[in-house]
């Protein structure tokens, strides 16, 4: 495979971890800015991991996933009362402060950035991918997700069902933790080199992106939106320095058409109908 | 030099303020935490340094500048607000997000990636007082930033205008019912931020010579403190909060370090937002809690 595509292609799968990062708290209604920082958390921890205690590659992966979900924890438990715009900011401050510290801990290369050893080829983040679009779409069908979609819909209707509405919050923001964690130490780990200025705002703004603009009312609504905003500024590289114009023009005009997102649930319906009456029509 | 100190970080604390200012007003009006301030502080600097370097005299580029930001405004908010009344409270951020990209890659194309150097415009008298010194433009940031809360201050209380603004912060659909024209007052609202923003960028222009596209980014990241310290939605609390943070800054730059700077204000701002949510002036939760 050549270079080019290779690059693409990690690019690509590490953005579908992400979009799942962002996607899992939008599911039950919680907007979480902060993506990057914990994305941030993950890639140091496991970078640190395999240069001082040197632990296998994969362990170190587990390692990264646990302290960015520890990292959840602590502000899931502070945070999930919040509402709104309290809730979102204080998650942007978090990965505020993330970056703002590790930029100047001199242990791991302060602002100079931080060489990683240990290396992962495409073929492990392909399966890392697979099995988090898996993970998720399992769980999303499970009691968990219906729970989740009940606290997205309204709280207090789902409380009055006997969801806990608390633990259902903290539990989609630790494992939105953790998947970021894992994108972060994937992430490290293929490009051989992290800078925390690297892990900031508009990363975690693209996070959020993936997963609102292909849809948050199915699971697999990420993966398109992902996949969309992670190729359109491909396809569009003859066009030099209009793409990001024309992708952020893209993304405004499409929120007015459909601001629930490409993919809703009607439309998955109406698709599942033409597919039968197709089917039909050829038997 | 602890006097002198003071006075950077006040002068600092306006600009913060201003865009503090334009935060708060889409918040507490609105509900809408509006991601395109950054790209129309960035504009307001990078509009009137191509203005200046075309020539203009600086009375006309300022004035050419906050016109083309009131045309920008005007369009964020049919994008953000009137085309998007129905939909979930997400939406209108993602598509300022998308505002905030756009404004930022156009001026990439127009200006390239590197940060200019702004020429003076005028030449204003540098004052010094007991032995501190105080350059113009700062001590203009600083009149700006306080004037512009006053007016706005009075605006809101005194005029039909400010009335309607009020009643949509209280409740859009009883404000439409009583006969309040809510399309026309939001778009007053979105052109009252997009000026506040532009002018913060104007002032950081003058003051520190440099405009680039990314200069947005920081500034507005700091005026979202400022907002959250001094209590979201209100108007004298940015100003309170842009203040303090311009002072948190300029003295952990000069006793601490240059590199601990956002560490400390960010931290600052996660503890306040966990233990004291409200802020220092935060009155208005009630219009805030309600998205």
């Amino acid at each position: 495979m050549s270079g080019y595509l290779t690059q693409v292609s990690a690019n690509l799968l590490i953005s579908v971890i992400l979009a799942y990062a962002a996607y899992v708290p939008l599911a039950t209604g919680q907007l979480n800015i902060g993506v990057a920082g914990f994305m941030c958390v993950g890639a140091y921890a496991s970078a640190v991991a395999a240069a001082v205690i040197g632990l296998p590659l994969f362990l170190c992966v587990i390692v990264g996933m646990l302290c960015a979900s520890g990292a959840g924890l602590l502000v899931a438990i502070s945070v999930a009362r919040m509402h709104g715009i309290y809730y979102s900011l204080a998650t942007f401050a978090f990965a505020e402060v993330v970056t703002a510290v590790l930029v100047n801990l001199d242990v791991v290369g302060g602002a100079r950035g931080y060489v990683v050893v240990g290396y992962f080829g495409l073929n492990a983040i392909t399966l890392a991918a697979l099995l988090v679009v898996g993970g998720v779409a399992y769980m999303m069908s499970t009691r968990i997700g219906l729970a989740f979609t009940a606290v997205r819909n309204d709280e207090r209707a789902a409380a009055i069902f006997g969801v806990k509405v608390f633990a259902t919050k903290v539990l989609a923001l630790v494992i939105g933790a953790a998947l970021a964690g894992l994108a972060g130490s994937l992430y490290a780990h293929h490009y051989s080199y992290i800078e925390a200025q690297n892990f900031n705002f508009m990363l975690s703004a693209n996070a959020v992106l993936f997963a609102l603009l292909g849809g948050v009312q199915t699971w697999w609504g990420p993966l398109l939106g992902a996949s969309a905003i992670a190729l359109i500024p491909e396809f569009l590289r003859t066009s030099g320095e209009w793409r990001y114009i024309g992708f952020g023009a893209i993304m405004i005009v499409l929120m007015v058409l459909r601001p629930e997102g490409v993919l809703t649930r009607a439309t998955t319906r109406r698709l599942a109908a033409i597919t039968r009456r197709f089917a039909w029509g050829k038997a | 030099m602890i006097e002198q100190q003071l006075i950077n970080g006040l002068m600092l604390g306006s600009i913060y303020a201003l865009v503090g200012v334009a935060f708060s007003l889409t918040i507490g009006m609105l509900n809408f935490l509006n991601f395109s301030v950054p790209g129309l502080f960035m504009l307001g600097g990078v509009l009137s340094y191509g203005l200046l370097k075309a020539g203009f005299h600086w009375s006309i580029a300022f004035v050419l500048t906050i016109a083309a930001i009131t045309v920008v405004s005007l369009v964020i908010e049919r994008f953000t607000y009137r085309w998007l009344r129905l939909s979930s409270p997400f939406i209108p951020l993602v598509s300022s997000i998308g505002f905030l990209i756009v404004l930022e890659n156009s001026a990439i194309m127009r200006f390239g990636s590197e940060s200019m150097r702004v020429p003076s415009p005028f030449k204003l008298t540098d004052l010094h007082l007991a032995g501190l010194f105080i350059s113009a433009p700062q001590l203009l940031g600083l009149v700006i930033a306080l004037v512009g809360a006053a007016i706005m201050s009075l605006m809101l209380k005194r005029t039909k205008l400010g009335r309607s603004i009020r009643g949509i912060a209280e409740n859009p659909r009883t404000a439409e019912t009583l006969g309040i024209n809510v399309n026309r007052t939001v778009s007053s609202i979105y052109v009252i931020t997009g000026i506040f923003a532009a002018v913060g960028g104007i002032l950081f222009a003058l003051n520190y010579q440099q405009v680039a596209w990314y200069m947005g980014q920081e500034v507005a990241a700091k005026g979202l403190a400022a907002m959250v310290l001094g209590g979201m939605g209100s108007l004298w609390g940015p100003v309170i909060g842009g203040f303090l943070v311009g002072l948190i800054e300029v003295f952990s730059i000069a006793y601490v370090s240059s590199d601990a700077v956002n560490a400390v204000v960010y931290g600052t701002l996660l503890a306040l937002l966990l233990c004291w949510p409200n802020g220092l002036l935060g009155a208005r939760i009630s219009t805030v809690e309600r998205m």
